[in-house]
């Protein structure tokens, strides 16, 4: 029995390519075995597909693969473009704000902890007692000469007020001339007479890098106490 | 000349006793019995086995071809019983490869073979001829055919490329194998 509906050009295609359902075979090859022009059909199909077959196996399968070798660098070139470039500059902009903010954290720390105060002079010169004699006010005015040049005291006198600066005070206090006193008092514990004499003191006097005049205090009295010793001596 | 007659002519002569009548008629349908093998079994080798077998069974039962059909479709129907044996023999072995132990076939009958200067052109003619016509082919059946037989896809992958129901791609692939076989018998193959 010629059943062509087997040989339908689907199933043709399907199993000249083994595609084929296994269950549907058998049909189609007994068919084909019985049906001349479906036999034919499938010899001239068949025919064509061997033509294209031998033509991939001779001029295609024989090419070798091409390789295309593509410049790294030139990838990596064109690939690190601007987004790359925008995210290293990023992590560039990031490293150096974290590294400012510490910066300026522990500058203001620092600032802060480390200011120069009143408290904390008087904790440096903490165990300065406090004289009773008055002291005159206009005698403020003497450390002024020393004052004016205060590079070449601080050089001169530095070996003398690295030893007056171990010794106690209040012995010191106790040698010291009443003109002396007024420096050493003022120092000490200033009247509030004297703070504000002072501070008017300090407007007329010249001041080279916006000194504090108490640092001044401590190497005019040096300066002072050599100088007592020097007459002393005589 | 042998070329200039028939298929009925030249069976007469083989039924008479003429081997190189006969050798005519397989060096006609060599290729087209080995296509149809090859789409039978898939495989080069055994469709040259099969083919071989076709020829020799053929000129074994010649006497018994009748005239009313088409020398071509005798052949044709002995090559599907042939590869039908095959198969049946090879899935009874179950083996990938089937070794032909049958006696070596009568070279008589087998046309000539090997890589002749005359055979190399008209290989490389018939190759250039097959490329400009799959060339040729409209763009929706060029592309199931190279992606059927260069790409090696199955159907249901080329279905699922072309976005195209599977029954579409294999009528499309039947049809450009059959625009392909008019093109190819259209021009005539001149080996010089």
């Amino acid at each position: 029995m010629n059943d062509h509906k087997s040989c339908m050009p689907e199933n043709m295609v399907a199993y000249i390519y083994s595609e084929m359902e296994p269950a549907e075979v058998p049909a189609f090859e007994r068919h084909l075995s019985e049906c001349s022009a479906c036999a034919d059909e499938f010899a001239s199909v068949s025919d064509a597909r061997l033509s294209v077959f031998e033509w991939k196996r001779d001029a295609f399968d024989t090419l070798a693969v091409p390789h295309f070798d593509i410049p790294r660098e030139k990838i990596a070139a064109a690939r690190v473009g601007w987004f790359d470039a925008i995210v290293a500059n990023i992590r560039v902009l990031a490293g150096a704000a974290t590294a400012f903010a510490v910066l300026s954290i522990v500058a203001v720390l620092g600032s802060y902890f480390l200011r120069p105060t009143d408290s904390n002079l008087n904790v440096a010169v903490a165990p300065v007692t406090v004289p009773e004699k008055k002291v005159d006010v206009a005698q403020e005015e003497t450390p002024a000469p020393v004052q004016s040049k205060p590079d070449t005291v601080v050089a001169e006198k530095k070996p003398v007020v690295t030893k007056r600066q171990f010794a106690p005070v209040s012995v010191v206090a106790r040698t010291r001339k009443p003109q002396i006193n007024n420096s050493l008092v003022a120092k000490a514990t200033p009247t509030p007479q004297q703070a504000k004499q002072k501070s008017i003191n300090q407007d007329r006097l010249p001041t080279l890098n916006n000194f504090e005049e108490t640092e001044d205090d401590s190497l005019r009295l040096a300066d002072l106490l050599a100088d007592v010793d020097a007459k002393n001596d005589k | 000349m042998l070329t200039n007659l028939t298929d009925a002519e030249l069976v007469e002569l083989a039924v008479s006793g003429d081997s190189d009548a006969f050798g005519e008629i397989v060096g006609r349908w060599e290729r087209k019995i080995f296509a149809l093998c090859f789409g039978m079994l898939g495989r080069e080798d055994d469709a040259k086995d099969a083919a071989q077998e076709t020829f020799i069974a053929a000129y074994r039962s010649l006497s018994g071809f009748r005239g009313d059909a088409k020398l071509s479709s005798w052949l044709h129907r002995i090559a599907v019983n042939q590869c039908l044996t095959i198969k049946r023999r090879a899935k009874a072995r179950s083996e990938e490869f089937i070794d032909d132990e049958s006696e070596t076939p009568d070279k008589r009958f087998v046309a000539a073979a090997g890589k002749s200067p005359a055979r190399i052109t008209e290989q490389t003619e018939r190759q250039k001829l097959v490329r400009q016509a799959v060339t040729s082919l409209p763009v929706e059946l060029r592309e199931v055919v190279v992606m059927k037989e260069f790409e090696e896809m199955t159907f249901q992958e080329i279905s699922e490329t072309l976005d195209l129901p599977l029954s579409t791609v294999k009528s499309r692939l039947y049809t450009a194998l059959k625009q392909l076989k008019m093109k190819l018998e259209r021009v005539p193959l001149e080996v010089s």
